[in-house]
């Protein structure tokens, strides 16, 4: 790396004083637990951020709470036999489903497209991969409003897209059929860059060798795609589908802004409910509960897709 | 995800030019095709900007008329008054410069030493629990913060939405640093030794400012996330307190389907993000991937 010539360290000063000056002898004392000392501010964060959120929202799972004065009733296990028998419950997370499995499918088929394409030298190369990752860096609670804009049946710029081509009026974000997978578009043009930039640093690290072998072997560009890339591939493409997994299934920002959950109950997944039960109607007991779902649901799909690559890297 | 685990050389960066390897130069209908399918790829990814941005310029007339005004409407700046007019947008834009930039730099100091200890003394444990924060979802964070702060009387203050957004820039911090430190050769730390340079004297006057790239990487990014950020500050703020992607979202509950002055509110929204990603481009994509693949 070019920085490690820039800015040369000052040579340090020698121990060579036989009585180290009092500073020193503290800095010596504290040397010795650089290692505990270091890391010492990150682990009061993540105790704050990991123990604390856990356990709190753990323990209010099993009480009734509204806020205010009254401290939190203990109500056992009354809030998860609640949830096993909503049907709002249930709908959120097949809506969930539904969404995570279109959007991710989508981004990740596009993103690897997307990566063999600026894989390619053609001059403007870089600005072009700038361009195309604008969607993910833009604030997203900004984009969905102008994608709820474009959304408009009436004066939505998509409709006449669409009419233009002869197709049907569609009501997109007003229809409980086609509102999420009008949503999984705005998290597919989100997020396709992530998969691109992943994929793309993949494709920058592959082996030069089976390529020369394939081309030696007389095989084409599709067969040597299929054959060699995909597989070579396959273990950063699980990785890039990991990481969209989790966050899709915690999609919460576009969601929120553009449909709060509707049409009625149409595009609430199970974040959206956890966050309307938890913060809009204050029910911090039964809230928590559907958060302690909501993050074992991301933990099983982290776990199994963890598994699943570990099997591919030794296949 | 193993792989994470241990720190890692940053063998792959996008921005890196590949080895130079001889491939022809396509014929004249591969080089049409490419540009073709770079034309295609990008088309949806600036359109809904190109939308955002004209839209911003028209009067209402303009925005409701179909067929769509493309480039033939008289400009207007009627809509930015609006905007800024309309609602403290100072104020708004104060609070979220103040959040990013406080929330960043903590990021930073509290997210480069512990990257530097997990990748010099494989802190396994460490990255593991970050790993698993990572995984947590958002709104989980929302129900204890919004207890403890408001038992603190703290919702709505500039502490509360600063700590919180630490929750976003300190795992980003330490997820790109690893890499940075990681690759820092080894013969660095044995020439600080041999000249007797303590550890934490290592750390601070060597190990630093070799790393200074990835501090400028990592605190880029996590102002821009910070500066993104909706959920925490849609919970943790309130009246004054307001970050700019909330008052937006609010500016539609108050002016609905006022959609001028909504894309104006956007535009002004994203114009720093933009500027910010355009001038340090190769910090970005680095840092992108780093941030998530590591």
């Amino acid at each position: 790396m070019a920085q490690l010539t820039e800015s040369p360290p000052r040579p340090p000063r020698k121990a060579q004083a036989p009585q180290p000056p009092p500073r020193r002898r503290l800095l010596d004392v504290l040397d010795r637990y650089d290692r505990y000392i270091l890391p010492a501010p990150a682990l009061i964060v993540v105790v704050a951020m990991l123990a604390f959120p856990i356990g709190y929202t753990i323990y209010l799972s099993f009480h009734e709470w509204s806020g205010g004065l009254r401290p939190p009733e203990f109500v056992g296990l009354d809030n998860l036999t609640r949830s096993l028998t909503d049907g709002q419950f249930w709908g959120s997370i097949w809506r969930t489903v539904y969404f995570v499995t279109l959007s991710v499918g989508l981004q990740v088929i596009l993103g690897v497209g997307a990566a063999l394409l600026f894989h390619q030298r053609f001059p403007g190369r870089g600005m072009a991969r700038t361009f195309f990752m604008f969607p993910m860096i833009a604030t997203p609670a900004a984009v969905a409003l102008v994608w709820k804009m474009m959304f408009d049946p009436t004066i939505g710029i998509l409709n006449y897209i669409v009419q233009s081509v002869g197709g049907p009026t569609l009501l997109w974000i007003s229809d409980a059929n086609l509102v999420i997978p009008a949503l999984a578009i705005v998290d597919t043009w989100m997020w396709t860059p992530l998969v691109m930039l992943i994929v793309l640093a993949g494709l920058a690290a592959l082996p030069q060798e089976p390529f020369e072998a394939a081309k030696v072997d007389g095989a084409g560009p599709i067969r040597t795609f299929v054959s060699v890339t995909l597989p070579l591939l396959s273990p950063v493409i699980l990785v890039a589908a990991l990481f969209r997994l989790i966050d899709a299934i915690k999609t919460f920002d576009i969601i929120k802004v553009i449909t709060d959950g509707g049409p009625g109950t149409a595009s609430e997944t199970l974040n959206l409910y956890a966050f309307k039960q938890g913060l809009s109607y204050l029910h911090f007991g039964y809230g928590s509960m559907l958060l302690v779902w909501l993050t074992l649901l991301v933990f099983v799909v982290a776990i199994v897709f963890t598994r699943l690559r570990a099997r591919t890297d030794q296949g | 995800m193993s792989q994470t685990l241990t720190p890692h050389r940053p063998t792959a960066k996008p921005a890196a030019r590949p080895a130079a390897k001889p491939r022809r130069r396509g014929s004249i209908l591969g080089r049409i095709g490419l540009a073709v399918a770079v034309t295609v790829a990008l088309a949806p990814a600036l359109f809904v900007f190109f939308w955002m941005l004209t839209s911003s310029f028209k009067q209402q007339v303009d925005i409701y008329t179909i067929p769509p005004k493309w480039f033939d409407f008289t400009p207007t700046l009627d809509n930015y008054r609006e905007a800024l007019t309309r609602t403290p947008f100072g104020r708004y834009m104060t609070n979220s410069l103040v959040v990013a930039a406080c929330s960043s730099l903590l990021g930073l100091a509290i997210g480069v030493p512990a990257a530097y200890s997990i990748a010099r003394y494989r802190q396994t444990k460490l990255s593991l629990s970050l790993l698993t924060a990572r995984l947590l979802p958002g709104v989980a964070y929302l129900v204890p913060f919004f207890v403890a702060f408001t038992a603190l009387r703290m919702v709505g203050t500039y502490p509360a939405l600063i700590l919180s957004h630490v929750i976003i820039t300190f795992p980003l911090t330490v997820f790109i640093m690893v890499n940075f430190f990681a690759a820092l050769p080894e013969e660095v730390y044995d020439a600080a030794q041999v000249d007797g340079c303590g550890k934490l004297e290592t750390f601070w006057r060597i190990a630093v400012p070799l790393t200074r790239p990835g501090m400028l990487t990592a605190g880029i990014l996590a102002f821009i996330f910070s500066w993104n950020d909706f959920k925490m500050a849609l919970i943790l703020s309130d009246g004054d307190s307001r970050t700019l992607p909330v008052a937006v979202f609010n500016f539609v509950h108050e002016a609905s389907l006022d959609w001028g002055p909504m894309m104006a509110y956007a535009s002004i929204i994203m114009l720093p993000v933009f500027v910010l990603t355009l001038a340090a481009q190769r910090h970005i994509v680095t840092g992108m991937t780093m941030g998530s693949v590591k």
